[in-house]
């Protein structure tokens, strides 16, 4: 075997093992559905009427009694924008749920005052384990707090310009604003209760917004009754909950599946099948065929031997 | 260079598959693991807090500090200062609970002298001067309790140096203004004891008489309240005297001789015993002339009916679906028919009126969710009657409903696949339920006839790509809305006759190459064990060796050639578990046949093992070896 084939067959080799493995390979990237991991969303994404969205376009018509979770790490485009605008009018409840993504951009277009602060969130004595996972423990009734006394947030920020009677859930009296990043509070850094989870009518549907996307990823689920949360928002979305996943940054194994994902939709076609049929019947001709050639080969050496 | 390939190629994945590393996470860290989060106490942050409850007492926002220190109760703290802390939070609360009612038995001490109502001012200036001294003393143990919760933050390293410092220094700060705080109240309480001495000696004292008749009345009915004013031992005329009965407010004006009587309806508030009091308030110019009065306090009894509500234990309920609740509403006989409501959750199912025994039909909306919901009854109170209630929890549940299918265990395409089935359930047979079929999105409906009955068939036309083992859905789903859907699946295996001939094709041709492989192999093992052997080979079969073509064969055929000759010669076959080196060694030879044929033994044992590619020239040389190695033999000479 010449060099450059058996270099050619290594690679083919690798690249289909690389292929094998990034389609099996778990991913791991932060609010994905897909993602089984602590930081992904698959808990969520398992609850009865959930479907995750990979492009807003595939929002239903009718959005009444559906329920829409954006969690914008990536800005949105005016289309992505319109779309939003034609969710809300017809009726469908928007939660977006941000921390230091593009949250603000979303309130900017539909005109609303509240504005996510994009500062830490950090609460000394109403925490899990520390600071950064803050306890919220102060609710106002609501159908989407009903059942619910405590959430844990991690690394959340909070809300500002908010309507007081708009706000479902608050810090503590103790949470601060981390405005150096020091971890500690200063005299000058603003102390709780600040709004974390508020909702208000708008057009013809809601508007929720939440100051942190964490509170939603499978390591959270079973703290506080943050799974209790998320039935909440699941069971008053009785015509479906959609969890977007395209303002998600995609990682390099989630193009790679990507890529993937479009030849295995060019194989399910009826073209594709056909071919992976042909393939074998392909191949096994061909393979008969060098066989017989390489004993013509042989055969003549022998007779050349003799 | 294979290696060198191998190494290429490895390192082309390793860089590949960093793919599959991380990668997918925002820019900034929104979160960490929970799981793996580390622990971190900083106790500075208690003592900070606790100064700013201390802080809001002493600038009396009592209720502040009090919702500061609930939510500090519910602080996450480590379990070895959980006592000192809880022991903390309450003698704050106690403080500020302590403070408020000093300035509040203040206010109203104050109150009270503005009205001249000496006696109740000099009671509550009484009780805010016990309580002053109480202040006092609690104020001191948080002050020792600060030690004690700072030892032990000290003890569990939750303080920092500078930290420490700071915290002390914000609760020395509330403790100052916390005494400055009791010293303004000592000082009012003194300022306002001294306005009643003064007020004492100079208004004349006044007394007020009450008298109630009956003691004891129904609700809505008329009770008496006769009295007098007096002042230094005779009647005042024409002055207002207030009276308050439970929580309305009467007024009647005294008569020539101070006497006073009100004809009172006693409200419907269905409470066992009212509270009865007059009060006369000095004003105008009888403000600077007489001290105020206030009656003793009398009780009235008052009567009514207590209304009993008794619920048979209800079974579950479903949704839509009536159910009746049966009862009494007591007490029996009382001939009077009572309002009864009926609330789930909230929602008002039915109200009726019911005397005795009941039964009432309700109906929990269709849409109620399974799980436990409130039912509440409430007797509304009417005339004599006193109202009442009761609530208890009720499962709410949909009937599960079953069925049994037959399906087909294959289906040869095209065909028609017909389902056939019974759905039921406890509660019975589900009505003109939708039975939905679907099979790789082929679809069929169908609804269930008498006693649940139903038959459906999808057409399933013939495909090139469907085949294999397929689940069918068989989905239930009944109008009922106390009937839970259901769902069937069943796994039929569908064949394809299409994909019947390509496998047949794709076998035939794997066997044929097969069959071919074998046969080669076979020529190969015939050839090594003949080359092995020392025989030589059937004339009709040519020595082939290993199918080895080029030098590497023209190698072996001398070589093969020149081993029949020396075994001719030296009367020594090659033994099949012979080496052609050790059959070299072993084969009595003469120097002049033993050199060239162990010359051609090495380079037949090249062309057998090495993995290098002979040369022509090798090949020539052998062939050379061979015939001198032949021609030597056939020459006789002996060894």
């Amino acid at each position: 075997m010449s060099l450059l084939r058996y270099a050619l067959a290594v690679a083919l080799v690798g690249v289909i093992s690389l292929a094998v493995m990034a389609w099996l390979w778990p991913i791991n990237d932060d609010f994905r559905s897909q993602n089984p991991a602590w930081n992904g969303t698959g808990q969520l994404s398992e609850l009865p009427g959930v479907e995750p969205l990979e492009k807003l376009a595939d929002l239903p018509a009718e959005t009444a009694g559906t329920t829409f979770i954006v969690v914008p790490y990536l800005a949105f485009g005016p289309d992505e924008l319109a779309a939003l605008d034609g969710f809300l009018e017809a009726g469908g409840t928007l939660i977006v749920a941000n921390d230091y993504g593009y949250g603000n951009q979303i309130l900017e277009h539909l005109g609303v005052p509240g504005r996510f602060s994009g500062e830490a969130l950090l609460d000394p004595l109403h925490r899990y384990k520390n600071d950064w996972l803050p306890l919220i423990t102060r609710y106002e009734g609501d159908a989407l707090t009903q059942g619910v006394a405590s959430l844990v947030l991690n690394h959340a920020t909070t809300l500002e310009g908010v309507a007081a009677a708009d706000v479902l859930a608050w810090s503590s009296s103790f949470s601060f604003l981390d405005l150096d990043g020091n971890g500690e509070w200063n005299e000058a850094e603003p102390q709780g209760p600040f709004p974390v989870i508020t909702s208000q009518p708008l057009a013809q549907g809601r508007l929720v917004l939440v100051a942190d996307p964490s509170l939603f990823i499978n390591g959270m689920e079973e703290l506080g009754d943050n799974l209790a949360f998320a039935y909440n928002i699941a069971s008053n979305a009785p015509g479906g909950l959609f969890i977007d996943q395209s303002h998600l940054p995609p990682s390099s194994l989630h193009k790679a599946k990507d890529v993937l994902e479009v030849f295995r939709n060019a194989a399910v076609t009826p073209a594709g099948r056909l071919g992976l049929v042909l393939l074998p019947l392909l191949i096994i001709p061909l393979l008969l065929w060098a066989g017989k050639k390489d004993s013509r080969s042989n055969g003549r050496g022998d007779r050349d031997d003799s | 260079m294979k290696k060198l390939a191998i190494i290429l190629a490895l390192a082309l994945l390793l860089s590949l598959s960093g793919c599959l590393n991380g990668g997918g996470q925002v820019a900034t860290s929104p979160h960490e693991d929970p799981s793996q989060a580390s622990e971190r106490f900083d106790g500075f942050d208690l003592l900070r807090f606790y100064g700013d409850a201390l802080g809001l007492i002493a600038v009396s926002s009592y209720e502040d500090a009090r919702a500061l220190l609930a939510e500090l109760k519910e602080a996450s703290l480590p379990e070895e200062l959980r006592y000192i802390s809880d022991r903390y939070d309450d003698l704050c609360r106690e403080l500020s609970d302590t403070l408020d009612r000093v300035e509040t038995l203040l206010a109203e001490a104050a109150g009270l002298l503005d009205q001249n109502r000496l006696d109740e001012a000099e009671q509550k200036l009484s009780q805010a001067f016990s309580l002053i001294d109480d202040a006092g003393l609690v104020l001191n143990e948080i002050q020792t309790a600060t030690d004690v919760l700072i030892e032990n933050l000290g003890a569990l390293g939750g303080l920092a140096g500078g930290s420490l410092d700071a915290a002390l220094a914000r609760l020395e700060e509330a403790f100052g203004r916390l005494g400055s705080l009791l010293d303004r109240l000592a000082e009012l309480r003194q300022q306002l004891a001294i306005g009643l001495e003064r007020a004492a000696a100079q208004l004349k004292a006044t007394e007020l008489e009450l008298e109630l008749a009956p003691a004891s009345a129904f609700v809505g009915e008329n009770v008496t309240l006769a009295g007098r004013l007096n002042a230094e031992g005779s009647g005042l005329e024409g002055r207002e005297v207030v009276i308050y009965l439970g929580g309305q407010r009467h007024s009647v004006t005294t008569t020539a001789d101070g006497s006073f009587i009100l004809s009172i309806n006693l409200p419907y508030e269905y409470e066992p015993l009212i509270t009865v009091q007059a009060i006369f308030v000095p004003y105008g110019a009888d403000a600077t002339v007489y001290a105020g009065a206030s009656s003793p306090s009398l009780q009235v009894s008052v009567l009514f009916y207590e209304t009993e509500l008794v619920l048979a234990p209800p079974p579950p309920l479903h949704p839509g679906l009536p159910l009746t609740l049966s009862g009494r509403v007591g007490p029996e006989g009382a001939g009077v028919a009572r309002q009864l409501k009926i609330w789930l959750d909230g929602e008002l199912l039915t109200a009726t009126m019911a005397d005795g025994d009941f039964a009432v039909e309700i109906k929990p909306p269709p849409s109620t969710t399974d799980g436990v919901h409130a039912l509440e009854l409430e007797v509304t109170p009417s005339g004599r009657n006193k109202g009442t209630s009761l609530s208890l929890d009720v499962e709410v549940s949909r009937f599960a409903l079953n069925a049994d299918v037959e399906t087909p265990a294959l289906i040869v395409l095209p065909q028609s696949l017909r389902v056939e089935g019974q759905a039921y359930s406890a509660e019975g047979f589900p009505d003109s339920a939708e039975v939905t079929l679907s099979l790789r999105g082929y679809t069929s409906t169908g609804v269930t006839a008498d006693f649940g009955q139903f038959g459906a068939a999808i057409k399933v036309p013939f495909e090139p790509f469907l085949f294999g083992p397929r689940e069918l859905e068989i989905v239930i789903t009944p109008g009922e809305p106390w009937l839970e859907p259901l769902k069937v699946v069943r796994r039929v295996l569908v064949i394809n006759p299409l994909h019947l001939g390509l496998m047949a094709a794709a076998i035939l041709s794997a066997g044929l190459l097969g069959y071919r492989r074998r046969r080669t192999a076979v020529a190969i093992a015939t050839d090594t064990a003949t080359l092995q052997s020392g025989w030589p080979p059937p004339a009709s079969a040519p020595l082939r060796l290993y199918d080895a073509g080029g030098a590497a064969g023209q190698v072996l055929a001398a070589y093969t050639e020149a081993q029949a000759a020396v075994a001719g010669r030296s009367g020594l076959a090659i033994k099949p578990q012979q080496t052609l080196s050790e059959y070299l060694a072993a084969a009595p030879l003469p120097p002049s046949l033993k050199l060239p044929f162990a010359a051609l033994t090495s380079l037949a044992e090249a062309a057998m093992y090495s993995g290098r590619q002979l040369r022509e020239e090798a090949a020539m040389m052998a062939e050379e070896l061979a015939v001198g190695i032949v021609k030597e033999v056939k020459s006789g000479v002996s060894p």
